[in-house]
């Protein structure tokens, strides 16, 4: 077993999730950035597993669904900065940056001329911005930009 | 910014430098740029990143250009260490190339120059050996100049 001394610290992904990490960096976070180490799963090995922090799921106003968290496999990691994005991030398209209160980076106006998609995921965007995404993507998959699982568009009820 | 670039990457590319400032990260910062190529068919941007406490890069500063053709975000930038002091690390070649899969096929719209920056800090910080990849000396003889040329094999990416 290793007897360093690990810390747990919670810092967000490069899409916005929330992640745990275990560090044994000397001059990690301090403590008081650093969350409950009872999230921590240690097996056999003495490895800790990443786990999600138990932050409450996030459901999306309009479907009701769960907003999945991305999946991500970490089996080691030093923490290097903790930060936080804007809280306005939500209300902001992922691709293109610019708020669903105003229209994509092509369009002029916002509205009718430039509708905002749901995914199955409950990930929304820009019509505009995720048809340019699914145009690009080589491969047979077509994927959310955020969480990565297949994109489907839910929102023509 | 742009004139001939197409507008809507280089209003995309202007918030993340908005963003950048606004809310900075330690040990991520802007060197220079943006700056477009003459031929309007990319936007180069410089970052500084610094090898974090704690780490065998702990002290050092690299610097990472970014290269964003029209295509972005749709497409990922192009991204290189660039000047005298690549880090010597199992996934970065000395020509300044980078084997991450973010960077090829894992590419997503929702990364950006600062969250790409921050996985390359991740990268580095994880790295216990300062090393060469194996195959350093036969990949800098033959790559391309542009690592979006490469057909990389992706390492494991916890080193
Ligand atoms: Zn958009
Ligand atoms: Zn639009
Ligand atoms: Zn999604």
């Amino acid at each position: 077993m290793n007897t360093r001394q690990k810390r747990l610290c919670t810092y967000k992904d490069q899409l916005n999730k929330d992640v745990q990490v275990v560090t044994d960096a000397p001059s990690g976070p301090t403590s008081a950035e650093l969350s409950a180490v009872e999230d921590m799963d240690v097996d056999e090995e003495g490895n800790e597993k990443i786990r999600f922090n138990d932050k409450p799921d996030v459901f999306h106003p309009k479907t009701g669904k769960r907003i999945p968290k991305l999946a991500v496999k970490i089996t080691e990691w030093r923490a290097v900065a903790t930060w936080r994005w804007k809280c306005a991030e939500e209300d902001d398209c992922g691709i293109c940056r610019s708020p669903f209160s105003a229209c994509c980076n092509d369009c002029k106006f916002p509205g009718e001329e430039c509708p905002i998609v749901v995914g199955k995921c409950s990930h929304t965007f820009h019509v505009h911005c995720i048809q340019k995404w699914l145009q690009s993507q080589q491969q047979q998959r077509q994927t959310c930009p955020m969480c990565r699982q297949d994109w489907k568009d839910v929102s023509k009820a | 910014m742009a004139s001939g670039f197409p507008v809507s990457s280089a209003r995309r590319i202007h918030k993340e430098l908005v963003a950048l400032q606004a809310e900075s990260v330690p040990g991520v910062t802007l060197k220079s740029g943006p700056t477009e190529s003459t031929n309007d068919k990319f936007i180069d941007i410089v970052m500084e990143i610094k090898g974090a406490e704690g780490t065998v890069y702990n002290g050092e500063t690299f610097d990472l250009r970014f290269r964003m053709n029209e295509r972005y975000p749709f497409e990922s930038p192009e991204v290189v260490f660039q000047g005298a002091s690549v880090p010597l690390h199992p996934h970065v070649y000395s020509n300044g190339h980078i084997c991450l899969s973010i960077l090829g096929n894992d590419w997503s719209p929702a990364l950006t120059i600062q969250s790409v920056c921050l996985s390359i800090v991740s990268m580095l910080s994880s790295c216990k050996e300062k090393k060469r990849p194996p195959d350093d000396q036969f990949y800098v003889r033959t790559a391309s100049l542009n690592p979006k040329h490469t057909r990389w094999m992706y390492h494991d990416d916890t080193v």
